[in-house]
């Protein structure tokens, strides 16, 4: 029979992820864990894949709060199907450098085994969250579109 | 007792999303649908908020076809819990020089009698903006902070 992840896992899980408690996070991943946040990894390093649990643990730990700091982590929907989590949360931070304050969604699909997180996609709203990271708008500047009357770039 | 939507519903409303049939997704609409786009809305002028049923289906025969034409809509994953609805998608699609381009989305939903009332539509806006425009988007702004946050 498939597994499925027990609402109180979840639960648990959630109460110590939203305030970034890495030692107890760290008892919800798999080994193997795989851990994907999308987004420009140019722009902001900690996007991309990260395998292993202590890799997802150092990124957690170490090399997002090299960049900013969450001090909120505000559910919009939790979701719940089997061995598979989804969520929507609003996060908010402070920059590391200088403590300003950005704010945007996140949603994570995770699917779980054996009460462990193996796999996690992040999906951010990235434009929002790189122009708010770094401080300035984007200069986007002209676009070549063929044929459409409907985009307009300012 | 609350609505539960059944997965048969959601699966038939994706069938006709992912085709971009628009007469075959009009009744999965609530009149009073809540529908939001996260999105730079200077870039992709469908982002924003779309209250109403013919506001969402203006969006989709119109606003989103003056941006890029879909051809392929694939959803990866599908978690579905009481009237809520989250799926995680890839979207393909013709933008107007002929260009390819493809990102990721999410949808979080909600349903009531069969009918989609609230989503927000939360896509890689950045990938999305650097592919409709055709340009990188990483080189003006940027700064050091301990090598971790370096934009080039």
């Amino acid at each position: 029979m498939a597994y499925e992840v027990p609402r109180s896992v979840v639960e648990a899980f959630y109460k110590v992820y939203a305030v970034r408690d890495v030692d107890k996070i760290a008892e919800f991943l798999d080994d193997d864990v795989e851990w994907t946040i999308s987004g420009p990894v140019e722009v902001l390093s900690y996007c991309g894949t990260h395998r292993g649990k202590a890799n997802v643990i150092d990124l957690i730990r170490r090399r997002i709060p090299l960049i900013m700091r969450t001090y909120s982590f505000v559910p919009e929907a939790i979701l719940i199907e089997g061995d598979q989590l989804a969520m929507l949360n609003r996060q908010s931070a402070r920059r590391t450098s200088d403590g300003r304050a950005v704010s945007y969604r996140v949603a994570n699909f995770m699917r779980f085994r054996d009460g462990k997180v193996v796999e996690n996609i992040s999906l951010i709203d990235s434009f929002d969250a790189v122009e708010q990271l770094l401080g300035c708008q984007l200069a986007v500047g002209e676009a070549p579109l063929a044929e459409a009357n409907g985009l307009v770039v300012v | 007792m609350t609505y539960s939507v059944p997965r048969a519903v959601v699966e038939a409303f994706y069938q006709a999303y992912a085709a971009r049939d628009i007469e075959r997704v009009a009744p999965f609409v609530d009149d009073q649908v809540d529908w939001t786009i996260s999105g730079p809305v200077d870039v992709l002028p469908f982002c924003g908020r779309h209250r109403g049923k013919q506001a969402v289906l203006d969006m989709m025969r119109h606003a989103v076809p003056e941006i890029f034409d879909i051809y392929n809509f694939v959803v990866d994953t599908m978690v579905i819990d009481g009237d809520r609805v989250a799926t995680f998608n890839r979207l393909s699609a013709r933008v107007g020089d002929g260009r390819v381009i493809s990102y990721q989305l999410a949808h979080f939903m909600r349903f009531r009698d069969g009918k989609v009332v609230e989503n927000l539509s939360l896509i890689d806006s950045f990938d999305a903006a650097e592919q409709v425009l055709g340009h990188s988007l990483a080189g003006e702004a940027g700064e050091d902070v301990d090598g971790e946050l370096v934009a080039v």
